[in-house]
């Protein structure tokens, strides 16, 4: 056959691929829908799962080298300043910092709050402003006092709001008698959302007094290490020398959110699991189980002249047209939803920390092996389901076929 | 031109229900000739036909045409061979219902990659000649059954191979219907076609153009 021959014939392949798409279009608009649908859940999840772990790396990144905390009885207690200079003379450790934090429950609003000591006279001018908004509303003309001052997560100013409490809050705690207004001077911005919702970043010194914490004792230690090859070894040192205390490097940390992220895609996608064969079971049954008149169809073209090979290559060509229409569509479906409706339905089973849920802003962020996945799992098996039964129609005697279909 | 050398064909060999449709056939099949298979239903016709046509290959014996033992070609030559050279006129026509006349006329030109122009020039001159050109754009399923019988038979022509076999054509249709199709053959016969038709109506045994008739029973040629 002549080159020219050759791509015409090729064509007309391709041409009855589309036409036959087109005659029957309630069957290719049943197993489009379908399919977006299923590409589009499936999609979903590996991509909120992606962006989560990228945001979690870029957290976790930030994290200091090793969390040294105080165990007794099983249990994480109160860390004594007296560890602070003995760590700092290890070798190799390039500061320690002790940190106060913990978490306040109000009541009142079923949300639950993390609460983090910190000496906010001593943030830098640029980080102020690359992180934190001026509260409107104290900015309009209260002074603050220089002890009881915090800056809140979005979430946390909004509920606030709700309550009539946006400019100055009340802690209470019936133990202390009276409550301890503390001013809201800063409101974290929508960017770091998904770090700052619940997030109080408190004056330290208002911070021991909501957590009643002692003078001289800290919720932890946080200890930086200059080379990264010496946190593992440093961490066993501590542990050698304090077995009281338990250290957590950075990869640690890592390797559980990674986990937990790996863990709540899991158990979104077992949960879908039976509607996944349903589904399957569905398309298998649609898409390649020929119906009588497609088994007749082949036998006349077979009759006619046509050659098996050209026959299953038009089968092919229709499969392969329609899983990667469903999987574009379902790609751009699912993109929608992650980035442009901030994965309405889905954001709680995986960001569901807290209480107080942020609005969730996530990066779009498409790993290209998510997409050569979903393609695998996609287009392949869907084009050999169609190919097979149309094979089986192809080889066999078109005279048979042709009889059993009168 | 056109023969078979005791062909013989059996249906579900070895099965509880197996069945010999034909057994040991042998007919000759001159170029120019019009050659109706008679015989009342169940007698080997449509199975002959189908051998001789490329359909189903015989079990034993051989079918030779234009010197080609094409019971023996593999399915790859074969199809080629029946393409170029053999149009078939199914009984129903088996014609594709929800495509156009013209797209199911040119459908076996698909597989040779002939150019979508020739392909047009082709099919319209077959379309004038069985005045289906008012019908060009219609869906086959919405045709008359006289009219769909002209498109099975353009289509059957549209290759330009010179032997037409026919299956029962006339099963479906009336007096006035069945004297047009004889007609056609008629002509064919004039541009020296081969025509080997299956039918047990009178109609076409004792039509004029016929210059053969082989009796068939049981599945063997009786005369």
């Amino acid at each position: 056959m002549a080159f020219r021959n050759l791509l015409e014939r090729q064509r007309n392949i391709l041409d009855y691929s589309l036409q036959n798409l087109y005659r029957r279009k309630e069957k290719t608009l049943f197993i489009l829908v379908i399919f977006v649908l299923l590409i589009s859940v499936i999609s979903s999840i590996l991509f909120i799962t992606g962006s989560l772990t990228r945001e979690m790396l870029s957290t976790v990144s930030e994290l200091p080298e090793i969390t040294v905390q105080k165990i007794q009885g099983g249990r994480q207690t109160n860390i004594s300043a007296t560890y602070l200079s003995e760590i700092e003379s290890i070798p190799g450790v390039e500061a320690v910092d002790p940190r106060v934090w913990g978490y306040f429950y109000l009541e009142s609003l079923e949300a639950n709050f993390t609460i983090f000591g910190f000496d906010l006279d001593t943030l830098e001018e640029s980080d102020y402003e690359k992180l934190i908004t001026e509260n409107p509303k104290f900015a309009s003309g209260k002074e603050s006092n220089n002890i009881f001052k915090m800056v809140v997560g979005p979430g946390v100013y909004r509920l606030f709001k709700k309550i009539a409490m946006d400019d100055t809050f009340l802690f209470f705690n019936p133990n202390w008698g009276k409550s301890i207004p503390i001013d809201i001077i800063g409101i974290f911005k929508p960017e770091t959302e998904l770090q700052s919702v619940d997030l109080m970043l408190v004056q330290t010194e208002a911070a021991r007094k909501i957590l009643e914490l002692p003078t001289g004792q800290y919720t932890d230690l946080a200890v930086y290490v200059s080379n990264p090859e010496e946190i593992e070894n440093i961490a066993r040192k501590i542990k050698l020398h304090y077995p009281e205390l338990r250290t957590i490097t950075q990869s640690q940390i890592q390797s559980t959110y990674s986990s937990v992220f790996g863990w709540r895609s899991g158990l979104v996608l077992s949960g879908l699991l039976v509607v996944i064969a349903a589904y399957l079971v569905l398309i298998w049954d649609r898409a390649g189980g020929l119906s009588q008149e497609e088994r007749k169809e082949i036998g006349i073209l077979k009759a006619i002249g046509w050659d098996t090979d050209m026959i299953l290559s038009v089968k092919f060509i229709e499969g392969l047209i329609l899983s990667l229409m469903s999987t574009i569509l379902g790609i751009l479906l699912s993109y929608i939803h992650i980035y442009w409706f901030d994965a309405v339905g889905l954001r709680e089973v995986f960001i569901g920390w807290s209480t107080v849920y942020p609005s969730f802003k996530l990066v779009p962020h498409i790993d290209l092996k998510y997409i050569m996945l979903i393609l695998t799992i996609a287009v392949v098996p869907y084009c050999a389901v169609s190919i097979v039964p149309a094979w089986k129609a192809a080889i066999t005697d078109p005279d048979k076929i042709i009889r059993n279909g009168n | 031109m056109l023969t078979t050398d005791k062909v013989t064909k059996i249906y579900n060999q070895n099965l509880p229900n197996q069945v010999v449709a034909v057994k040991d056939a042998s007919i000759k099949v001159d170029e120019g000739e019009v050659v109706v298979l008679q015989g009342p239903s169940g007698s080997g016709k449509t199975t002959l036909l189908s051998m001789i046509g490329c359909q189903t290959k015989p079990n034993r014996g051989e079918v030779i045409i234009n010197e080609n033992r094409v019971s023996k070609l593999p399915d790859r030559f074969l199809n080629t061979f029946k393409r170029e050279n053999i149009g078939f006129i199914f009984q129903n026509y088996q014609l594709i219902p929800d495509i156009n006349v013209i797209d199911n006329i040119m459908l076996p030109m698909l597989p040779s990659g002939i150019p979508y122009k020739e392909r047009i020039v082709r099919a319209e001159a077959l379309m004038r000649q069985f005045d289906l050109m008012k019908r060009r754009t219609f869906d086959v399923k919405n045709l008359s059954g006289g009219e769909q019988q002209r498109v099975a038979i353009a289509r059957a022509m549209i290759n330009q191979g010179k032997i037409i076999l026919a299956d029962e054509p006339t099963a479906h249709l009336d007096t006035k219907l069945t004297g047009e199709f004889l007609e056609m053959i008629s002509d064919l016969k004039k541009h020296q076609y081969t025509v080997v038709i299956s039918s047990h109506d009178n109609e076409i045994i004792n039509h004029a153009v016929v210059t053969k008739i082989y009796t068939m029973k049981d599945g063997q040629v009786v005369s």
